[in-house]
């Protein structure tokens, strides 16, 4: 009896070379039924779209990439230097007539330097920006004050069993804790339409403020963007503090500190992997 | 050499492709997902220059994804699901395949998308990927290859072999769901 090898195989799931009459009963189960997941695997995507934000933040991006490279203002002079040209060119060559600044080195090089401002501003890798203006920031550095003068309703608690069960008594949500850090307490604030809870954790950078909201990140319109990995948090520095938000479970977890974002995405890191 | 608006006109048009792939590598994280999908076009576009004109942007896209995927695994120091396909194998030999398969359509219907994409996202990562671009994309064995920077015969043996461990999973999955029963 021939043996079939794998790739001879995979060439009759995909109706590539037909079915031998040689092929014995299981593998030909086999190969029926391979045909009939790669079906089911396709069919399973069918559903699967990119939300319209998602595509709109993109394509924005890209907007927003040509709207850097191209001034819009007839007054801001052009550069005065040419665009380097390949080494192999001669030293005759002329300057293209079109725009350099339309040409994607150029923008490159302007996104670079853009990314570089907005990397000293929030101290990490910058993605896509938000066009809107700043609203919540306020709002979370006065609860992060108030947390840290421990007034207004602030519980000075160290057991973070504790804490939770005190804020999902005053707010209804239970808020995950981070490991490790320790604990200073809690109180439920104001924001928004609603009471939110806090907590106020001591790490070796300094005091954090962690607020949960229900609300999507976009919410808030910090308009910063740090990417650890795969995940974008939301970042802005307000008023002397650094605020750092990323959506956590269904919640959206907003530290707020004068500790540096990365010290704070940690932490919510930490609270992510505690989930 | 090409420029943004190019990049709008050709590359955005696959947000929806490089999602669904996304998804399939995140096991249908969806949060997760539109991260690395961000993070990916950021990446395009920097790279864009680059991308030869009348190519496959479809695929180039998904390498750039594939890539950027891979980064974030060594980031985070996940492996993902590193469990032998041929060691999984062993620990389900209760149900006479050929008897269990024997009507697949009629199985697989059993399945909601999203058990199927869950069952697809516990493949070790070139399996996952490489039954992705063939299966769910379509992507010619060629264009594949070119992906996940393999032969092309490498590709066609490692989708049989993902196919098989997906089937494999999905058997357990329908065990465990009570659409398949022990056979004796």
């Amino acid at each position: 009896m021939m043996r079939y090898e794998d790739e001879q195989l995979e060439s009759m799931v995909r109706a590539e070379t037909p079915i031998p009459n040689d092929l014995p009963g299981d593998a030909r189960v086999e190969v029926k039924a391979m045909g009939a997941i790669r079906s089911r695997l396709s069919g399973a995507f069918n559903d699967v779209h990119a939300p319209a934000a998602l595509t709109d933040r993109i394509r924005s991006a890209a907007r927003s990439a040509v709207a850097v490279a191209e001034p819009p203002s007839p007054f801001i002079s052009p550069p005065v230097t040419a665009p380097s040209a390949p080494v192999s060119a001669p030293a005759s060559t002329p300057i293209p007539l079109h725009r350099p600044a339309a040409r994607f080195p150029v923008w490159a090089r302007l996104g670079v330097a853009a990314a570089a401002v907005l990397l000293l501003s929030v101290g990490g890798p910058m993605l896509f920006l938000s066009p809107e203006t700043a609203s919540a920031q306020p709002i979370l550095t006065d609860i992060h004050r108030a947390n840290l003068a421990q007034s207004d309703g602030f519980h000075a608690m160290q057991d973070p069993t504790a804490v939770c069960a005190r804020l999902c008594e005053e707010t209804g949500i239970t808020p995950a804790i981070p490991a490790g850090a320790v604990m200073l307490g809690c109180s439920a604030r104001r924001f928004g339409k609603g009471e939110k809870p806090t907590y106020l954790v001591r790490i070796p950078e300094g005091e954090v403020s962690i607020i949960v909201i229900d609300e999507a990140p976009e919410s808030l319109q910090l308009n910063g963007r740090i990417a650890r990995g795969a995940t974008t948090y939301h970042a802005c520095k307000h008023d002397g503090c650094r605020i750092v938000s990323g959506r956590i479970n269904n919640l959206t977890y907003i530290a707020v500190s004068e500790a540096p974002h990365e010290a704070m995405i940690d932490l919510l890191e930490r609270i992510r992997d505690g989930q | 050499m090409a420029d943004i608006k190019q990049f709008e006109e050709i590359a955005v048009p696959y947000t929806d492709a490089v999602y669904r792939a996304a998804i399939a590598l995140t096991g249908g994280n969806r949060e997760r997902a539109e991260d690395l999908v961000q993070v990916t076009f950021l990446k395009a576009m920097e790279r864009f220059r680059s991308f030869e004109a009348g190519t496959n942007i479809r695929a180039w896209l998904l390498r750039i994804l594939r890539n950027t995927w891979i980064d974030e695994l060594r980031h985070r120091r996940v492996a993902g699901p590193e469990v032998p396909v041929d060691e999984h194998l062993l620990g389900s030999p209760e149900v006479n395949p050929e008897t269990a398969w024997s009507n697949a359509e009629d199985l697989l219907d059993n399945f909601a998308d999203h058990e199927v994409i869950e069952a697809l996202s516990e493949l070790p990562e070139d399996q996952r990927m490489t039954l992705y671009l063939s299966d769910v994309e379509g992507l010619s064995q060629e264009d594949v290859a070119e992906v996940m920077d393999v032969p092309v015969g490498t590709v066609k043996s490692r989708t049989f072999r993902a196919r098989a461990a997906l089937k494999e999973r999905l058997e357990a999955y329908a065990r465990d769901l009570g659409f398949l029963g022990r056979m004796e």
